[in-house]
């Protein structure tokens, strides 16, 4: 696979990777599964309905590390009800992904509302 | 591709460099002697077929066969297709069984896989866990077979079968036996005098000849017949059409030549070089090498390193050359699907890598090598949500 100088640049300065250690106001979530070939996790530290901090950890292709590690640069400092809305197109025009790997970005859009989901729960139960 | 200053290539399975003494040979033959063979009118036509016996028969001396039993073709893949469609072809109405490996090269899967809509019976034997195949489960096909198609060398795992037990095997039973020889070319010593095969594949480009050159084995004394696929002029027996070129056989005439010299050497420094690199490798923790460790040759390393993706590792080694399984497969999503039949689990299978060593690697590239594998990997699994320190 060749891959363009985005997804390389993305792939290669690679931010926020790691894990936090927080009790509340976050929100976590697991998808994908390595029999595939991709699983990626995220967590984000939520405020008054602001990301202020976001991690993930990512096993797979460097398509997947890519729009994982744009994503999340990107929604630091936006609010969780503006960003829910993001769809896969955005990714995969921002990066200009190769037809093969579009399911890196589904994963990708996937993976945020799920743990933005999984914020709201949490802060709806306790 | 400014950024890819020096190159290192560890790829040599899937293609190899032009020796720079052949190339001086090869030009002339591209104008000033540019006859055709099969003309038997003039000196040009003359010449070039007198070039093209000579060749022929110093290509036999290294395999110790019969000048006339070698067919010059365009490459392992044509002599492939020639060697099972055009001999299913022509046996069709006196059987319909005809085995292979699961493990085999693609240009043999799928010829087979073509033969199922004509109404063979294609039958693929599993290997083991170590990619040899099982020799007691052949027993269970020795009756009404065809024809065992047999890779010497896996082109991935670099596995060696056993191919003087299963030519004893095809010949008690009456089977013909083709193997698929291209790997193996300059790395083991064929001896067709010794080992009773029917039908054996070539190609040239694998041991630093020119690319688009093959050759494909007969044996005479099986009296085997084949349905041509191309139709044309007749050349090389009626079974391949279409004019030679001679400056392709004489650069592989040249080739073969020089394998009796370096063959061994190479081999030796190779498997030195290999054997430094593989000790250095095994500071890094939770790795499984695919294949059998005994039974292989020494230009191949098929490695999985644990946690991590085996194409995330290759684009963050900058400047290196290298590949997760084989060059016809690198475009497509699927994984390997040789280390797939092998039965290992599923991290096994989406992180192997795949290191060839060849001639013109020096002791300083491996080195170098070591270095950017030791730093991406513990990058790499600081970043996988499976590895948990």
């Amino acid at each position: 696979m060749s891959y363009n100088k985005k997804i390389i640049y993305y792939y290669n300065n690679r931010l926020n990777v790691g894990f936090l250690n927080l009790n509340k106001n976050y929100g976590f979530s697991l998808i994908g599964a390595p029999l595939c070939g991709d699983l990626i996790e995220l967590q984000l530290y939520i405020i008054n309905d602001l990301i202020l901090s976001s991690r993930y950890k990512t096993y797979g292709c460097a398509s997947a590390i890519a729009s994982v590690s744009l994503l999340s640069s990107y929604i630091i400092g936006k609010n969780i009800n503006h960003i829910f809305f993001t769809k896969n197109i955005h990714i995969s025009q921002e990066l200009s992904l190769p037809l093969i790997k579009i399911h890196c970005s589904v994963l990708v859009e996937d993976i945020l509302k799920l743990s933005i989901i999984n914020f709201k729960n949490n802060y709806l139960i306790f | 591709m400014s950024n890819f200053i020096f190159p290192l290539y560890f790829d040599y399975s899937a293609t190899t460099p032009l020796e720079p003494r052949i190339l001086e040979k090869i030009l002339p033959y591209f104008y000033c002697k540019f006859g055709n063979p099969s003309s038997r009118n003039h000196i040009f036509g003359w010449q070039a077929e007198y070039i093209i016996e000579n060749s022929r028969i110093k290509i036999s001396n290294f395999l110790n066969c019969d000048s006339r039993e070698i067919i010059f073709t365009s490459g392992a893949t044509e002599s492939n297709n020639i060697a099972i469609k055009g001999l299913t072809f022509f046996y069709k109405n006196k059987f319909s069984k005809i085995l292979s490996l699961n493990i085999e090269h693609k240009s043999i899967i799928n010829s087979f896989n073509y033969l199922l809509n004509y109404g063979y019976n294609v039958i693929y034997l599993n290997v083991k866990f170590n990619g040899l195949l099982d020799l007691n489960l052949l027993n269970l096909f020795s009756k009404n077979t065809l024809l065992l198609s047999v890779m010497y060398v896996n082109n991935e795992i670099g596995v060696i079968q056993n191919i003087n037990y299963l030519s004893l095997f095809c010949k008690k039973n009456k089977i013909i036996f083709h193997i698929d020889a291209v790997q193996s070319l300059g790395k083991i010593n064929i001896n067709l005098n010794l080992i009773n095969i029917d039908i054996l594949s070539i190609s040239c480009h694998k041991i630093y000849g020119p690319k688009g050159i093959g050759a494909l084995y007969i044996r005479r004394k099986s009296n085997l017949y084949f349905i041509p696929l191309f139709h044309g002029g007749g050349q090389e027996k009626k079974i391949r059409s279409g004019t030679l070129s001679t400056s392709l056989i004489i650069g592989m005439c040249e080739i073969f030549s020089n394998l009796f010299k370096e063959m061994y050497f190479d081999n030796l420094k190779i498997r030195n070089y290999k054997n430094i690199f593989l000790i250095e490798l095994l500071k890094i923790d939770s790795i499984y090498i695919n294949g059998d460790i005994k039974y292989r040759i020494p230009h191949n390393l098929n490695i999985s390193f644990n946690f991590i993706e085996g194409e995330s590792l290759i684009i963050s080694l900058k400047n290196i050359a290298l590949s997760t399984g084989s060059a016809c497969a690198s475009n497509s999503l699927e994984p390997s699907y040789v280390i797939k039949n092998l039965n290992k689990s599923y991290n096994i299978i989406h992180s192997s890598l795949r290191f060839t060593f060849g001639r013109f690697n020096i002791l300083s590239d491996f080195y170098y090598l070591l270095k950017l594998l030791f730093i991406n990997i513990i990058n790499l699994r600081k970043l996988s949500p499976l590895y948990v320190l």
